[in-house]
């Protein structure tokens, strides 16, 4: 599947008033101006196994 | 909310592109800004000039280039940094990266990050053929990712890079430009590279990512079978897996085996391998649902905020990690692990020992359809019981409870039960039953085990009475 284009020029005219918004948010506090959920490192998933000599096996979770 | 809740949790195409869309708007909010303070930062002369060239690029060379994954990191970084220099605290992430380069101020920091924009220009240099000479060479740490290519930069830990000609950069001595795997099925085109980790301030150790990209390599007809595993049994996903996954790093299983995934470099995410291909394909299910997760919460918070600490507070019982979470991070998991239990539940009615699929296999997938229900009900009861969701939030929670309702109901349908053994992953990544003291685990045990080690505030004391009285009956 091909990725819709980013044209810079054309969302710079076409999204003045979101970008003002976003310059101006730097300004104040970009977490609530800007990127409005709080999003965080990392969350951890997938197999949580511990460690296992011999080729044992261990909980998949 | 223009789309119903579950269109919006696993239909919506658009969620992909709108993040992406947003960090080009943030890049000329970002160049907006310094152009009006440009004395905010060292280097914001020069960063300006490369941003107007830069903004001068074909676009389909800018957007080849603005879906990498760092992309969003380093746009996101720069707001914070510039907010930083304008008086706000610094977050997580900003704080963790200043320890990690060495800066004692916010100014400091952003004169260091926008000196990484250099790594676009160089990358769009190269994708677009255009002869590119920095003001000030970029010094940088190997290996580094070049973004949106499949090019790694390696050699020695420190080197400088002057600029671009005929598609080459120009390297100091002794620095090689190596290719690293890249799988593609159908249009899923997925570059193997752990470099692409190596941002600082990301939060888990990277280590591995620094290692010879042979061990991407030899891992590669593993992720491929992995994702036609996913084409075959989860065919959505796959789809939007072709519009968003970007770049998988492998590391190696020290010991510590964990997949793990980023907020902050979306269309990607970390694996331990080796691993059974089917079991790498429910961990790229996993990993990728955070992503998507991830994006939908950027049109807006789940939770309300409280002095508690919902998104980074480590104060709750989860049934799938050993240590307390936060409540974010259960929502997260009770996500992602229906998407798994929906996997792993089309292997079991659709696959067969004659079509392909392993008795090891099937028999991973009958006890992740027995255990994953279970785990959904704690997690859900968890949130019930504690989070404090905001509109949108508790429309996308009772949306998802339902859903875990459902999986419960179509895990007894098909036969799953408490008594189901449970399975186990060797360190080679083969799946084996689990024995303890020479009899079966059940997945009951699993249960009970993990709520007596890790349950330490006894949040979840009724359904492990729930869970024993089942197997009293």
């Amino acid at each position: 599947m091909k990725r819709r284009t980013i044209d810079l020029t054309s969302l710079a005219e076409s999204r003045s008033i979101e970008i003002a918004r976003m310059t101006a948010g730097i300004h104040a506090e970009p977490d609530a101006t800007l990127w409005t959920a709080a999003l965080r490192p990392t969350t951890r998933g997938g197999k949580c196994m511990v460690a296992a000599g011999d080729d044992e096996p261990t909980p998949s979770r | 909310m223009t789309i119903g809740p579950h269109e919006l949790l696993w239909a919506d195409p658009d969620v992909y592109h709108r993040r992406r869309e947003k960090s080009a708007l943030a890049l000329i909010a970002v160049a907006r800004a310094l152009a009006s303070r440009p004395s905010s930062a060292p280097g914001a002369g020069e960063f300006l000039r490369l941003y107007d060239w830069v903004s001068t690029a074909d676009p389909d060379h800018f957007t080849e280039i603005w879906c990498d994954p760092v992309a969003y990191f380093w746009v996101r970084r720069a707001m914070h940094f510039l907010a930083s220099c304008l008086g706000e605290p610094l977050g997580t992430v900003e704080q963790a990266y200043c320890d990690e380069v060495g800066a004692t101020s916010a100014a400091e920091a952003l004169a260091l990050h926008l000196e990484e924009f250099k790594s676009f220009a160089i990358a769009l240099a190269i994708v677009s053929g255009r002869d590119l000479a920095l003001e000030r060479p970029y010094a940088v740490s190997l290996p580094l990712a070049v973004p949106g290519t499949d090019l790694v930069i390696t050699g020695p830990a420190r080197a400088t890079i002057a600029g671009v000609s005929n598609r080459t950069a120009l390297t100091s001595a002794g620095v090689r430009i190596e290719q690293c795997p890249v799988v593609r099925v159908d249009g899923a085109r997925v570059y193997l590279n752990a470099a692409r980790f190596r941002v600082p301030g990301i939060g888990f150790p990277t280590d591995w990512a620094a290692l010879p990209l042979e061990f991407q390599s030899r891992h590669r007809d593993t992720v491929g079978d992995a994702l036609r595993t996913i084409r075959r049994f989860q065919p959505t996903t796959f789809r939007h897996m072709e519009e968003a996954l970007h770049t998988i790093a492998l590391r190696p299983n020290d010991g510590k085996p964990f997949n793990i995934s980023a907020s902050e470099l979306p269309g990607s995410f970390v694996c331990t391998m080796p691993s059974d291909p089917f079991a790498l394909a429910g961990a790229f299910i996993h990993e990728f649902h955070h992503n998507t997760l991830f994006g939908i919460e950027e049109a807006g918070a789940f939770f309300q905020t409280s002095e508690r600490d919902e998104i980074e507070g480590e104060n709750h019982y989860s049934p799938w990690v050993e240590t307390l979470r936060p409540l974010h991070g259960i929502l997260h998991a009770v996500y992602v692990f229906l998407a798994v239990f929906r996997f792993w539940t089309a292997v079991a009615t659709e696959g067969s020992c004659d079509t392909g699929v392993s008795e090891a296999q099937l028999a991973f997938a009958r006890e992740q359809i027995a255990l994953i229900p279970q785990q959904l009900r704690i997690g859900t009861n968890q949130l019930r019981r504690h989070a404090r969701f905001t509109s949108f939030g508790a429309t996308i929670f009772e949306a998802l409870a339902a859903e875990g309702a459902e999986a419960e109901a179509s895990s007894r349908t098909m036969g799953a039960s408490l008594r189901t053994a449970a399975m186990g992953v060797t360190p080679s990544g083969a799946l084996r039953p689990l024995i303890q003291h020479g009899k079966p685990v059940t997945v009951a045990d699993l249960l009970l085990d993990h709520l007596t080690k890790s349950d330490v505030h006894h949040e979840c004391d009724a359904e492990r009475s729930s869970l024993e009285r089942a197997l009293g009956a």
